[in-house]
């Protein structure tokens, strides 16, 4: 029997029921953080003073912003799952375009097989404009929506003053050395002397320094670049040119000498120092080489090797830290990390530990006592700022330049993504000067790909950067940089997009470190007219491959 | 007298009108339906869109600043833009999307009120790099570069009259990637 009310009851269910789907869309912000909460089982992160900072925002309205509205997730699980709405239908629920919202960008990464999301949407809002970010890693979340002025915020950007404070940069600034002032830097030593030794040692012509002075130098042990003729050749450094009146005694298996018009007897040398890593055909490092296993070819012409040193020699390497503001609340498991790969590293290796934000500071000079170079770490717990990662990169290049034995390498740990990528920051060097640098210098670059989200950093996506809105493809620009740094120089991008990854992450480069052979040779047709001259390296096993710097710069 | 004043002045406001809807509507027609590439996203290891219409590029360019060189031209080159979409596709390994998935794109800048052009080139991919201009009357009014090299494909839409020796100033700008493109003598056809 049919119930009377059957259809009153259904009518009402039908009205009741789209209820909730109806009210819960189109609330933007607080959906987004809904649906994380939901289909995540996902919790907030506290953030400190949140509140203090949105009233200072609404009273103060700094740079034009009028409100905003921050959530974050941290070391929470957010890979997709099988069954859970799709990240993009829910932005586009939450922010529905009959309110006026408008994608602006969306990325997604499936890089090594993290999967990471971003969304940027827009609205107007009379003379204001909202903008919403977010952001979705294998780990954490963020999401932000910013409501400002755009006109006030362009006269902020023209002249950034809050309160009348002016909010200068100071990119390049203060920065230090690990290393003593003077001597030669990367490896073009020049001298001119009657006795046969090398009287002076200049830097090669380089754009202006990006930073100030050195102000703390390197341990007195560390041998800076002004010696005699007989050592410049006896020792693989990059480059060496000697020339004129110089010693013949001196001259040894690496040098050149031809007599010039005026008698006086001209000697070159110049000697390619290339780190090499060795390979099975299964990609299993090989470790037990000799010089006469290897064959090296140079612009189409075999090279004798002249100088060899096996995987166990000791390495000098500078460790980086980006400190920029994304990397705050991680500094403990930074420093763990860290620490437990200055444990890995052999006893005799040297290492020095830099920081750098807009500044370079120098935590460690370059050492093997492990107990200094830990303590030393626990100094980057104060420290924050933004990136100056093609000015610190360079230093560190300068820095490493000083020394002239072989075996230079630079782990940082970084997500490459330099300020002057985000929002036009004065850089003082541009990305291709710093990759023709790394194409010179006989340094093995490994950068630590350490992304995460961060407040800040959307944050400044959401003001500066996305009215460039080059800043949509800025982390895949900045991990290719890093790609093609490690690339150049014959070292390799690592991975750690989460904290678990990070002490893995070390682990492996420590490994690498210990799977280089040195390998130095004095090139046959030097031309010095700035070409690039391509390095091919071989291994005479079967199925064998070597890998090392693609190249270098023929001046 | 003066309601023929009034109607001069109404007609020649109302053509004002026409004229600039035509040139909006001319400039729609060169909306390329870049949401015809969005099943690469599947396959991509990395993809990026950006969607930038008039009213967003007016926003973005008061944010340029005019008394930095670089940023004046590029704010005098996006003030008559009429918007910028740009799908970016990065791919692991060579062959992980086919040319037939950028058959339809290619297709429609194929056809009539289309031509591609020669004089812009990538000093980095060469030939892999396409121009393409939708004109009316010679007028430009919109482009479409599409850039497809191996393990990346590129395809960007702009809407408007817009300065092709000022195209390069543009990399790197509004989500749009650098493709190392210079122009070089003569631009057209």
């Amino acid at each position: 029997m049919r119930s009377p009310y059957r259809f009153h009851v259904m009518l009402i269910a039908l009205l009741l029921i789209p209820t909730p789907l109806v009210l819960a869309r189109g609330k933007g912000f607080k959906d987004v953080v809904k649906h994380i909460e939901k289909n995540y089982q996902a919790k907030k992160t506290r953030v400190p003073m949140l509140g203090v900072a949105n009233f200072f925002v609404k009273i103060i309205r700094p740079a034009g912003v009028k409100g905003f509205k921050v959530a974050v997730f941290q070391d929470q699980d957010f890979s997709p799952a099988k069954d859970a709405i799709p990240f993009q239908t829910a932005m586009r629920e939450a922010y529905v375009e009959s309110k006026g919202w408008k994608p602006l960008v969306q990325m997604n990464s499936k890089r090594d097989g993290a999967n990471n999301r971003v969304f940027i949407m827009f609205k107007e809002n009379k003379k204001d404009v909202e903008v919403a970010v977010t952001t979705l890693e294998d780990r954490e979340a963020a999401v932000i929506e910013v409501k400002f002025s755009p006109d006030k915020m362009a006269q902020f950007l023209d002249n950034p003053k809050i309160m009348g404070i002016s909010l200068g940069k100071d990119i390049g600034k203060g920065n230090q050395s690990i290393f003593a002032a003077g001597g030669n830097a990367s490896g073009v030593m020049t001298g001119n002397s009657n006795n046969g030794s090398v009287a002076s040692v200049s830097r090669p012509k380089r754009e202006a320094e990006p930073v100030a002075p050195p102000e703390v130098t390197i341990l007195p042990d560390v041998p800076v670049a002004t010696e005699n003729v007989a050592a410049v050749a006896a020792r693989p450094v990059l480059k060496p040119r000697v020339v004129e009146n110089a010693d013949v005694n001196a001259v040894t298996d690496a040098t050149k000498a031809e007599v010039n018009e005026s008698n006086s007897i001209r000697i070159e040398t110049r000697l390619v120092n290339l780190n090499v890593k060795a390979v099975n055909e299964q990609g299993q490092p090989l470790n037990d080489l000799k010089p006469e296993d290897f064959t090296v070819i140079d612009d189409e012409t075999k090279e004798e090797i002249a100088h060899f040193k096996p995987v166990t020699a000791p390495v000098n390497l500078v460790v980086m830290l980006d400190l920029s503001g994304s990397t705050k609340n991680k500094r403990k498991p930074m420093i763990e990390a860290a620490s437990r790969f200055i444990d890995a590293l052999p006893a005799n290796d040297r290492m020095a530990v830099v920081a750098f934000t807009r500044r370079y500071r120098v935590l460690s000079k370059l050492t093997s006592d492990k107990t200094a170079l830990k303590a030393s770490l626990e100094r980057v717990k104060g420290i924050e700022g933004g990136t100056a990662y093609y000015d610190s990169m360079w230093k560190a290049f300068d820095d490493l330049g000083q020394l002239a034995e072989a075996r230079k390498a630079i782990v940082v740990l970084t997500d490459g993504e330099d300020e002057s990528l985000m929002n036009s920051s004065p850089t003082t060097h541009s990305f291709d000067d710093l990759l023709q640098r790394a194409s010179e210098d006989d340094v093995t670059v490994y950068p630590i790909y350490f992304k995460s989200v961060s407040v800040t950093r959307n944050l400044s996506w959401a003001f500066g950067g996305t009215m460039n809105l080059g800043g949509a493809s800025t982390a895949t620009t900045a991990r290719k940089q890093l790609e093609a740094l490690a690339e150049q120089t014959g070292g390799e991008i690592i991975n750690a997009q989460s904290l678990e990854m990070l002490a893995g992450a070390y682990d492996k480069v420590a490994r690498e470190l210990h799977s280089l052979y040195s390998l130095a040779y004095s090139p046959d047709r030097v031309k010095h007219d700035g070409s690039f001259r391509k390095i091919s390296v071989g291994v005479k096993r079967a199925g064998a491959k070597a890998k090392t710097r693609k190249g270098y710069f023929d001046k | 007298m003066k309601l023929l004043f009034v109607s001069i002045k109404s007609g020649l406001l109302a053509l004002g009108l026409i004229a600039s809807c035509a040139f909006n509507l001319y400039a729609q027609d060169a909306r390329i339906p870049l949401e015809q590439l969005d099943k690469l996203a599947n396959v991509a290891k990395d993809t990026v869109e950006v969607s930038l219409d008039q009213k967003l590029l007016t926003m973005a360019s008061k944010f340029l600043n005019a008394n930095d060189p670089t940023q004046a031209k590029i704010k005098e080159l996006v003030a008559g833009l009429q918007g910028v979409y740009v799908r970016v596709f990065s791919f692991d390994k060579p062959g992980e999307y086919l040319m037939s998935d950028v058959e339809p794109i290619r297709n429609i800048v194929k056809a009539a009120g289309w031509q591609k052009i020669v004089g812009v080139r990538s000093k980095r991919d060469g030939d892999n790099v396409d121009v393409h201009l939708r004109l009316v009357n010679d007028n430009i009014h919109g482009l479409v570069i599409i850039a497809a090299q191996p393990k990346e494909l590129v395809v960007v839409n702009l809407l408007g009259p817009i300065d092709l020796e000022k195209l390069s100033q543009l990399q790197g700008q509004f989500g749009i990637p650098k493709l190392d493109l210079e122009v070089k003598g003569k631009v057209r056809d």
